[in-house]
This record gives structure tokens, sequence and C-alpha cells, in this order.
């Protein structure tokens, strides 16, 4: 893509990729929207079927699995800025970081689900149904994002970013923000409201 | 010359990396977490405009900065948005079509 097709509004390769990616964000954003909103209406509808439900859900463990998953989203950023300086160590040891956050937060998702079912809790449920199936989908997205991450983890080790060359870092951090950003507002919306 | 030039560029550096805004946006991301979990013991008539307010905050922190849509381009932004814009029709099919089928 030359310059003169740039100054007559057609974005180069590179952005067209970065703009592809946030048009794909936008999307995700109408369908956890969407997701969060039937949860809200369900909870208006049933207050008290909710208060009971919630009775069971560990508010410091989640808070702890957020602060996880926000440490992560610093280590994702953090991980752009080393490349973006030609450091390819500091690329490799903060990826490797958000690998082990991101896990861990699964693995207290896990847990969490472990607790519930064992507390009573069904996906038949009045709220087991939508509380399962939108956090489950978010784990769901953790979890690719952690293959992503590791793509990027090997893609790095094998040399193929740089500081003139990292949008393949940036891109995979754009999905984990979101990804963070649908937390913090599933946080509040479930666990503390 | 050189070691001057190289010199001058490690400074930019120090300072670019002093300049970051990422670990403060951490910081404040963790300390508003830790606020947001204390705001919910509260009555719920006063902790669910706080903590709608601190998630807005949040997310907008990790939106504009860790997103870097504060210096990117709008045309971005503009696309993040719509997904918004078009939650809208929804919102009104929740709170005014569907409460009124639902109700005798």
């Amino acid at each position: 893509m030359n310059e003169a097709s740039t100054s007559q509004g057609v974005l180069p390769q590179h952005e067209n990729n970065k703009l592809g990616m946030w048009i794909f964000l936008g999307g995700e954003v109408v369908f956890f929207a969407t997701l969060i909103l039937t949860f809200i209406f369900f909870r208006i509808s049933m207050p008290d079927e909710y208060l009971r439900f919630r009775q069971d859900l560990s508010v410091p463990l989640i808070a702890v699995n957020t602060f996880i998953l926000i440490a992560s989203s610093f280590m994702v950023v953090r991980s752009l800025e080393a490349i973006q300086q030609g450091d390819r160590r500091g690329l490799r040891n903060n990826l490797l970081g958000v690998i082990l956050l991101g896990a861990t937060f699964l693995a207290g998702q896990a847990f969490e689900w472990t607790t519930l079912f064992q507390a009573g809790a069904s996906l038949r449920d009045s709220f087991g149904t939508p509380f399962f199936a939108i956090t489950g989908i978010h784990g769901t997205h953790v979890f690719v994002g952690l293959i992503w991450a590791l793509i990027v983890l090997v893609s790095g080790l094998r040399g193929a970013y740089s500081a003139e060359n990292h949008q393949g870092v940036e891109l995979f951090g754009l999905y984990w923000h979101f990804v963070d950003v649908v937390w913090v507002v599933l946080f509040t919306v479930f666990y503390l409201i | 010359m050189r070691e001057q030039i190289a010199k001058t560029e490690q400074a930019a550096q120090t300072r670019e990396k002093s300049r970051s805004p990422y670990l403060a946006v951490f910081v404040f991301l963790s300390v508003f977490t830790a606020i947001e979990v204390g705001v919910s013991y509260l009555p719920e008539r006063v902790k669910i405009p706080l903590l709608v307010l601190l998630s807005f905050i949040k997310a907008s922190l990790v939106i504009l900065y860790f997103m870097h849509l504060r210096h990117d381009s709008r045309l971005y932004a503009m696309f993040f948005a719509l997904g918004l814009v078009l939650i809208i029709p929804l919102l009104l099919i929740m709170t005014v079509v569907m409460p009124a089928l639902i109700s005798p």
C-alpha cells in the first residue's frame, strides 16, 4: 500500500488488520452486552431467587481472580512495550507471566464452579443458567486468549517480532484487554451489585 | 559522536519509560477493585450507583490506556462504540416492551 492510496483514505495493510480487530471487538461488545442485559432483566424480575443464588458466590475469591486478570492485562501491555523497544527477553518474560496468570484465573473459576455445584447450584436453575453460561463463555474467551498468547510467545521466540514489526503482539493485546474489560463488568454485575 | 547519540537515545528511552502510564493505571485498577469490594457491603441504593461508576472508570482506563484508544485513530473508537449503540434497541425492548407484555 503506497502513500498515495493512504492519503486517499485507504488504510495501509497493518492498519486494516487493526481496524478488523476493532470491528470484531465491536461485535463482541454486542454479544456480551446482550447476555449481560438478559441477566440483569432476569435479576430485576426475580430478586428473591437471585439473592438465594448469590449467597453461595465467594466475593473474596473472585476479587483475587479479578486482580489476577488485571495483572495479566498489565503484563500484556508491558510485553508490547518491551518489543516496541526491541527487548525480546522482556516480551518473552511478560508473555510467560500472562500465560501463568491467565491459567491461574481459569483455575480459580474452575474452583468456584466446583464449590457452587457442591453447594447445590445447577445449570437448570433460574440463575444457574445465565451465570454459568456467561461466565463459561467468558472463560472460553480467556482459554482462547491463552492459546493465542502461546502462539505469540512461540512466534516471539522464533524472532517473528521486533521493534519495527510487533503488530501480532498488539492485536493479541487488544483481544486480551477486551476480555479483561468484560470481566470488570461481570464482576460488578454478578458479584457486587 | 556515536556514543553521544547512544546516550541521547538511552536517555529518551528512560524518559519514555518513566512517562509510561501503565503502572499507574494498573495501581488504579487494583485500588478501585479493592474499593468496589468494600462498597459492595453498603446499602443497595448507595452501592449501585457507586459500583456502576467505579466499573465504568475501570473499563475506561483499560480501553483508553491499555488498548491505546486515547491516542489511536478515532475510527477504531467509532467501530467499538457502534457495538454499544446497537445495544440501545435491545435495552428499549427489555425495559419498555417486555415489562408491558409480562404485566397483566
